[in-house]
């Protein structure tokens, strides 16, 4: 429920411009130099700010380093990682709210997460770079939900702002379509965009590793085991802790990897905690154990 | 060690950030919006 309140805020933070409704306009104040760390279109009338990614492919395209978008990237990325991810990013919570429909429960294999680093380099970067063009917006979902559909909705309603937008491209139908595909895909598979395509977010999972604040597991005083009372070798099997994975993570093995949201839903089962680098280990009420025999201490 | 190249990168990632702001980066990231807002609607 916490991190659902957080996600609230953190699309009011990214996305309260309300005056673009009545006026059927989009924010293009001083704020839009600001690069939110979330996935989160320019052109999406509410925005405040810019999307990272868009930043990104128009430095590319303009031939400049994008100086002060990696700086903010990695610093916020030093500390708390793919965080954002977990708990601000809007399309993260829509593939949250969506995948509550659970059609199915569809499991791709262990490959296809790297794909989000081809679209990383591959779209985002060399692609951009060669054709000067920001081919990664041209089909983004987020940009498609966010912004391409409302500005249909205004364009209906007569804005002056969208004259000259033609919808009926084929490039349009194509994004609608892309994000048809994406909803379908929440429906049956945990995060999809999040853990195969986002390049958001495989660049904040590179920071995973180093980032202050850090998430692990001891085995030797998961409680489930000690209830169970196993000495852990059953911990593959029990899968406790990587059950309320949203991005179906094997937690004891894959926790703190690139593909870790930070979303500390496994935290509230098992061994898995967080904890700041330079500080001791929090554990919010989950018994722990010392050692094998003794009383659980709840911390 | 760990905090020391923690330091290291919080130190060159504001850097980074400074050396950006100091050569218009942020305002060539507000002026992106026209390009970018055409682009997303596909129109462009």
């Amino acid at each position: 429920m916490k991190r659902r309140i957080v996600q609230f805020i953190g699309l009011l933070a990214t996305n309260s411009y309300f005056a673009a409704l009545p006026k059927m306009s989009f924010y293009q104040g001083t704020l839009k130099g600001v690069c939110v760390p979330v996935l989160n279109c320019y052109a999406c009338p509410m925005a405040w700010g810019s999307c990272p990614v868009g930043t990104l492919q128009h430095f590319l395209i303009v031939r400049a380093f994008p100086f002060y978008l990696l700086g903010t990237l990695g610093a916020i990325g030093l500390f708390i990682g793919r965080w954002p991810c977990g708990w601000l990013c809007p399309f993260g919570w829509l593939q949250d709210i969506v995948n509550k429909v659970k059609l199915r429960n569809i499991k791709l294999p262990d490959w296809v997460r790297h794909m989000k680093f081809v679209v990383l380099v591959g779209l985002v970067g060399v692609v951009a770079w060669v054709t000067f063009e920001p081919w990664f917006c041209k089909i983004c979902p987020a940009g498609t939900f966010g912004a391409g559909l409302p500005w249909l909705f205004f364009h209906s309603r007569g804005s002056v702002w969208s004259e000259g937008m033609d919808f009926t491209t084929g490039m349009f139908t194509f994004k609608v379509i892309f994000l048809a595909v994406c909803l379908l895909a929440m429906m049956v598979i945990k995060r999809p965009f999040c853990r195969f395509l986002c390049p958001l977010g495989a660049l904040f999972g590179l920071t995973n590793k180093f980032s202050l604040l850090q998430l692990n597991v001891d085995l030797d005083s998961c409680a489930i085991a000690y209830a169970k009372g196993s000495d852990f070798t059953n911990c593959a099997t029990c899968n406790h802790c990587s059950r309320h994975c949203p991005m179906d993570l094997k937690v004891p093995e894959q926790i703190g990897s690139v593909d870790c949201i930070r979303c500390m839903n496994c935290t509230s089962y098992g061994s898995p905690n967080w904890s700041f680098r330079f500080k001791r280990e929090q554990n919010f009420g989950v018994p722990r154990i010392e050692k094998e025999g003794t009383e659980p201490v709840v911390m | 060690m760990r905090i020391f190249l923690f330091a290291l990168f919080f130190i060159l990632f504001g850097a980074a950030i400074a050396y950006g702001l100091s050569i218009g980066d942020f305002w060539e990231t507000l002026s992106n919006g026209a390009m970018i807002c055409l682009t997303c609607i596909g129109v462009a």
